[in-house]
């Protein structure tokens, strides 16, 4: 796994675009660590784009729990995926110095098949108030992902805000096999 | 999947037609935690069960999942490590600690298909074995054409 890049915001943003991403690579591991603008709910969802397409292109479907019950939703045919409640908020209560937590997966985005996505977030408030999902996300683009753009839901990025992209190749140890 | 680890590559096969099993074995034991990440898609929406070391018994599985707007959890499936559906599936499975010979072997387990399925698992390999072997399959039917499986090592 080689780190291709991180942003970490100095001020207020409006979107994160990582872009060329380096072809070397087979799989990315997108890290977020971020936080809205949004000052009604003390969580938002983060919505990525690849390659600059939206359209009908993307779907998703997750599970979250909030602590006292749990949820499963899906999304078809949208303009982004929704990393649903992978981002806090500026919200009222929300505690300073918190900033959701998020894990993306992107498997083979080089290769000329719909792309899959796994996620893991946690758009957390403070010590009693967090929501967390999983989720799988699928963009029906057969292109090879050459950017990705991110962006909150509601408002803007925050400062302090972080993003960083890695790159996993696959490949041989000569030892293990498989059939 | 702690990102301050570094993976080492071990293995990977991508399909070139369908196939109703994928094997690895002769996996070294110098890593901490093996990675497996599936990326494909099966005949079928079906869970996909794993045999370790050739053992088909000894495990066990508490679940969660999400489907449209349906979610329950449970136990049961116990050698289900991955549900994969005829739409392309993501999963990745983490085998921690899987060389130790002192301890039962954690496996952790997130599968997630668009407007299919989201599903976690915890499962858990009773063995004092080092794991050396890993054979998956779909519970019916097959993996389909350019289903790709990857196994990564991981150096703490």
């Amino acid at each position: 796994m080689v780190h291709l890049e991180t942003e970490s915001l100095a001020g207020t943003q409006a979107s994160v675009i990582f872009n060329p991403i380096s072809a070397d690579y087979d799989d990315l591991l997108l890290i977020v660590n971020a936080k809205s603008s949004r000052t009604n709910s003390p969580r938002d969802n983060l919505m990525m784009t690849f390659n600059g397409v939206g359209g009908t292109s993307y779907g998703n479907q997750w599970l979250e729990g909030t602590g006292s019950a749990a949820y499963s939703s899906a999304q078809a045919n949208t303009s982004s995926i929704q990393v649903t409640w992978a981002l806090s908020a500026d919200f009222g209560s929300t505690t300073a110095g918190i900033y959701g937590s998020t894990k993306i997966y992107i498997t083979s985005y080089r290769n000329s098949l719909n792309k899959s996505i796994i996620s893991d977030q946690t758009a957390i408030r403070n010590s009693t108030d967090s929501h967390s999902a999983i989720q799988g996300s699928l963009a029906s683009i057969t292109a090879p992902i050459t950017s990705i753009s991110l962006s909150p839901e509601n408002g803007s990025f925050l400062i302090y805000s972080s993003f960083s992209l890695y790159g996993i190749k696959k490949g041989s140890d000569g030892v293990t096999t498989v059939s | 999947m702690a990102i301050t680890k570094t993976y080492r590559p071990l293995q990977t096969l991508t399909l070139s037609g369908s196939a109703t099993s994928v094997t690895f074995s002769n996996i070294p034991n110098s890593y901490s935690d093996l990675i497996l990440i599936y990326n494909g898609t099966t005949t079928a929406n079906i869970g996909v069960s794993a045999t370790l070391n050739g053992d088909t018994a000894n495990q066990q599985r508490t679940f969660m999942y999400g489907s449209g707007g349906t979610k329950d959890g449970g136990t049961g499936g116990p050698r289900e490590v991955i549900y994969s559906s005829t739409t392309m599936t993501t999963a990745i499975v983490e085998f921690l600690d899987y060389s130790a010979t002192d301890k039962h072997k954690m496996i952790l387990c997130r599968s997630g298909a668009a407007g299919v399925i989201t599903l976690a698992s915890i499962n858990t390999w009773q063995s004092l074995t080092a794991l050396n072997s890993i054979s998956i399959s779909p519970n019916s039917g097959s993996f389909s054409l350019n289903s790709t499986f990857s196994l990564y090592g991981v150096i703490a």
